[in-house]
């Protein structure tokens, strides 16, 4: 802007000094045309010295930047296959950068919406070793108690899981929202404020049986009451329990797990049983905690850990069983950074994630390596404008810089699409993870960090692409090129080296994906002892006030009504979840099995309802499958698993024999049948010794087995729930399988973007590949005219091509090799935890890939080679 | 390539010139200043009128002199150039340099006389 006007002031001043003198000498009797002449005359190169003028601005530098700009986009619309190229190319690499880098970012990184969130720690309760840690590890008590001597170290928070909720304004209904219960500081610690109304306050957790108040988010606030004031002191319904709302979030805020965006919070006190306040073996909070401004996170933590060793002794370890004691002195409470919240997926998904960032960046490298090539032909093709250029005078800083804009702007154009591909890409990533009854709600919107990142990487790739080819230019031999006539032979060495770079990193790549390949293959052929095909579950959920008999009854009714459809084979429940995390265990005592002391005699149970093992095809060894008749508990029977029978009976048979469940009720039961061993909690976990006993159980889930499609059963399921027991309300139809699946989903998320980019660099390097071979042939087309002329064979002129590409597919194989083996190495610690049944240089693996790569880039180099044996000698020679 | 144009200045002479003229004849416009300068030297001095400008445009940005936006005799819009204090100070200092220069020269120039 100031520039444009200091340039018109300069104009019409000079403009103005021209008239003047013009008008000066027509007074003096010249004629106009003589006098505008003598004027221009002694004013001298009007244009020079306004240029000169414009140097003292400073502003020439800017200039420049803008000339060379419009000149960039001139050459690149000029060219436009070259310039489409060179920013798909781009654009694949920058946006898979880009979306693997957001949901790092916004399932791990982002901060909270809340001031100083570094001070921000969580509680973590963590047995060395053990799985499930940082779930639910805090009973109320030990809370509290953490919480009071925390005083002078900071604030103690707490929360429990959030989870989707049925939620009412005027009467109950069908509509969910995602909710969790809080302690009264939880936003006060957190230091976020009331939009309207108030946040929780000490008071709210101070009542007897809790305060029924509700705080909502504004998000949903804005959502579902369209932003009215009048909500506070509303009443709504939630968990079927009528609560006052007092107050809205802060905009922004939504709770402190990254996956969720809570939409109500709502008293700790208020939503439990008021057993579990006072209760220390339930685990269900999650802790943290706002240090003091000073305060070192070692010294807070030494003193949460006192007061949990006190609180140990105290409370926990005197009514533990002899099993569950050293479990609980081997805990140990740290703190962990949470300035970004709690972050449990992205912790989950971090290390594949990780993984795959630095594949993708891989293949930006390739990417860089085409569009290098690219350049490096499109700079030849120029050479002689370029040498006529530097010959006239033009300085080599200016034309670098002009080659170089050029990149840029690809660069940029680059990252303009890959931010478009990124958008769809991070939804296909987050596509890939599990989904809950709470679907993920990861905050996506671009912000600043991640544009940031784009840009950079958009300026790094133009620097790694452009600023080689940009520089070459410049160096070549300006006498050679302007003397005419193309006579080079040969292929430049700078784009051989590129190509065979490229070729080294897409065997890495394909490695890469070959690995995580037979990582999940391994996992989905590993027999889970039951045969999850064709089956579909659901879980219900009944109002709280039903009668648990109407909710029995209405199981059995519905097993009924779906067994009468065509096409259903089997229809069963069973309680708890039979595949996943988590589940029902419990000590035992075998007849005639005298425990040792330290022996582990917890086992894993599950209530089955008839038809249970038939409808999830867990395959009986011996004796018979529970029945209907067994269901009433008259007499009392199990079936155990082959684990079980094994280990407390040996060769021995197992029928017939009695156990005595802790959990039970009954005397003592009799072993009726052994099934195989089925893998609940997950492929990669051993199979436990089980039983399972006949029963039902509120919350139960179902599993229908059936030769029908899945859309036209789920239809038959639901119109038959809905005819057993109109209250009834199906939570989730879905295919066993995707159960299954969601347990591998680290795997198949690693698996499927690293085959995608594996394929993607290979298809880049052997279209790099392909591209140098035919550049090398279209400047050797004389040559070849004259070597044909003089009567070589078109077979001649291949094996020639040929005999120069295949010293460089060696080459880029060897050094991929040599590559993968090193990284192998390097990184076994890091992605041997993410494989299963391969190592990390595992041999078919390496040789597959080395084998594919190879076939790809020879036909690669085939296809130009065989252009060149039809090369026309007339034609060619033509040329010359 | 400003030394070209100005082959027949030293450096910083057209700069010592205008400032005078401007210390002498008050505010004046480019053309005004231009006319000035040819007529007081007789056209001894080779100057080409538009070489002021960029001449101009560096005590602009130095701040040696200040411009404003006014009208020429012939009522034509013009920017009209003044001293400004500084302008004056640098004045002062390059006379004095370019007084002890011309001295040198002559003292070499003509060794008998001295």
């Amino acid at each position: 802007m100031r520039f444009t006007r200091l340039r018109r002031e300069l104009a019409d001043e000079m403009e103005a000094h021209l008239a003047e003198r013009v008008d000066e000498l027509m007074e003096a009797g010249m004629g106009a045309q003589e006098a505008r002449q003598q004027a221009r005359r002694e004013f001298g190169n009007a244009t020079l010295y306004a240029e000169i003028s414009r140097q003292s601005w400073g502003w020439t530098r800017v200039e420049r930047i803008g000339k060379d700009f419009r000149h960039a986009l001139r050459t690149l619309r000029a060219s436009p296959l070259f310039t489409v190229t060179a920013v798909l190319s781009l654009a694949l690499g920058i946006g898979a950068n880009t979306a693997i880098f957001t949901l790092l970012y916004a399932s791990l990184w982002r901060p909270l919406p809340v001031q100083d969130p570094h001070a921000i720690f969580q509680l973590v309760r963590a047995a060395p070793g053990s799985q499930s840690w940082d779930e639910y590890s805090y009973s109320y008590p030990l809370f509290q108690q953490l919480s009071e001597s925390a005083s002078n170290v900071g604030e103690v928070f707490a929360k429990g899981g959030f989870d989707s909720q049925k939620f009412g304004v005027d009467s109950a209904s069908n509509e969910r929202v995602a909710g969790e219960a809080v302690s009264a500081n939880f936003f006060s610690a957190l230091r976020v404020e009331p939009l309207l109304g108030r946040v929780f306050e000490a008071r709210d957790d101070s009542v007897l049986g809790g305060n029924h108040v509700a705080v909502l988010s504004r998000d949903f606030w804005m959502r579902r009451f369209q932003s009215s004031p009048a909500i506070l002191g509303k009443t709504i319904l939630y968990n079927e329990t009528p609560y006052t709302v007092v107050g809205v979030a802060q905009p922004g805020f939504t709770g402190v797990d990254a996956e969720a965006s809570i939409d109500v919070w709502v008293p700790l006190t208020s939503s439990v049983d008021k057993g579990w306040l006072t209760e220390p073996n339930v685990n269900w909070l999650r802790l943290l905690v706002r240090l003091r401004p000073g305060m070192v996170p070692a010294q807070a933590q030494a003193m949460f850990e006192g007061v949990f060793r006190a609180h140990l002794a105290d409370k926990l370890l005197p009514g533990a069983s002899p099993h569950w004691k050293p479990v609980l002195t081997s805990q140990r409470i740290a703190l962990r950074p949470s300035s970004s919240g709690i972050a449990t997926t992205g912790r989950k998904y971090e290390k594949p994630l990780l993984v795959l960032l630095g594949l993708v960046a891989l293949v930006l490298l390739i990417a860089c390596g085409n569009v290098a090539n690219l350049i490096l032909e499109r700079n030849a093709a120029r050479q002689r404008e370029i040498t006529l250029r530097l010959a006239l005078g033009a300085g080599r800083g200016r034309i670098v810089s002009q080659l170089f804009t050029e990149s840029l702007l690809l660069a940029v154009a680059g990252a303009a699409c890959g931010v478009l591909l990124a958008a769809w890409g991070t939804r296909l990533l987050i596509s890939f993870l599990p989904q809950a009854s709470l679907p993920l709600a990861f905050d996506l919107r671009p912000g600043l960090v991640a544009l940031g990142f784009t840009a950079c990487t958009a300026v790094v790739t133009a620097m790694l692409f452009g600023l080689g080819p940009a520089l070459r230019a410049c160096i070549a031999n300006a006498d050679l090129s302007l003397r005419g006539g193309q006579r080079v032979t040969g292929t430049s060495l700078g784009g051989r080296l590129l190509v065979a770079g490229q070729l080294a990193l897409s065997l890495l790549l394909l490695i890469g994906a070959g690995l995580f390949l037979s990582t999940l293959r391994n996992l989905k052929t590993t027999d889970l002892g039951f045969r999850p095909e064709d089956v579909l579950t659901f879980d219900l959920s009944f109002p709280k006030a039903t009668p648990e008999n109407r909710v029995r009854q209405t199981y059995v009714r519905i097993k009924e009504r779906l067994e009468s459809h065509a096409g259903v084979v089997v229809a069963s429940y069973a309680w708890p979840s039979i595949y996943g995390h988590g589940g029902w265990s419990g000590g035992i005592k075998v007849e005639g099995h005298t425990a040792e002391p330290g022996e582990d005699n917890d086992v894993g149970m599950i209530a089955a309802g008839p038809g249970f093992f038939e409808s999830i095809g867990l395959g009986l060894l011996r004796g018979r499958y529970l029945n209907l008749q067994d269901q009433s508990g008259k007499p009392p029977v199990a079936v155990v698993n082959e684990s079980f029978a094994r280990h407390y009976f040996g060769s021995s048979p197992a029928v017939g024999r009695r156990i005595k469940l802790a959990a039970d009720g009954q005397p003592q039961r009799e072993i009726v049948g052994v099934v195989r061993d089925a893998r609940h909690y997950g492929v990669r976990e051993k199979a436990w010794r089980m039983v399972y006993v006949p029963g039902w159980k509120v919350d139960g889930g179902f599993f229908v087995r059936a030769h029908l499609n899945a859309r036209l059963l789920s239809d038959i399921i639901r119109a038959e729930v809905s005819a057993a027991d109109k209250i009834a309300h199906i939570e989730r139809i879905r295919p066993l399988e995707v159960d299954v699946n969601d347990m591998v989903s680290q795997e198949r998320l690693a698996a499927a973007l690293s085959s995608v980019f594996g394929a993607l660099a290979v298809v880049l390097a052997a279209i790099g590949l392909c591209g140098v071979v035919a550049y090398g042939i279209s400047r050797r087309t004389n040559e070849f005219g004259i070597r044909m002329a003089l009567g070589a064979q078109r077979g001649d002129v291949q094996r020639l091509v040929l005999r120069q590409t295949i010293p460089l597919i060696v080459a880029g194989v060897a050094a991929g090799m040599v590559g993968a083996v090193t990284l192998a190495h390097v990184l076994d610690a890091v992605i041997s935890g993410m494989l299963y049944g391969v190592k990390p240089a595992d041999i078919a693996v390496f040789a597959g890939s080395t084998l594919l790569l190879a076939a790809v880039a020879l036909l690669a180099a085939l296809l130009p080679a065989r252009r060149a044996s039809r090369i026309d000698p007339m034609i060619a020679l033509r040329y010359e | 390539m400003e030394n070209k144009i100005n082959r027949d200045l030293f450096p910083g002479a057209l700069e010592m010139m205008i400032l005078q003229t401007l210390r002498l004849g008050g505010p004046l416009h480019g053309y005004a200043l231009a006319q000035h300068l040819k007529r007081t030297s007789e056209d001894l001095l080779q100057i080409e009128e538009g070489s002021l400008y960029p001449a101009m445009q560096r005590m602009l940005k130095a701040g040696w002199v200040a411009a404003e936006w006014g009208m020429s005799t012939r009522n034509r819009r013009v920017r009209i150039y003044k001293l400004t204090a500084a302008g004056r100070k640098q004045l002062a200092s390059e006379v004095s340099s370019f007084e002890r220069m011309m001295e040198g020269i002559a003292r070499v120039m003509r060794p008998a006389e001295s």
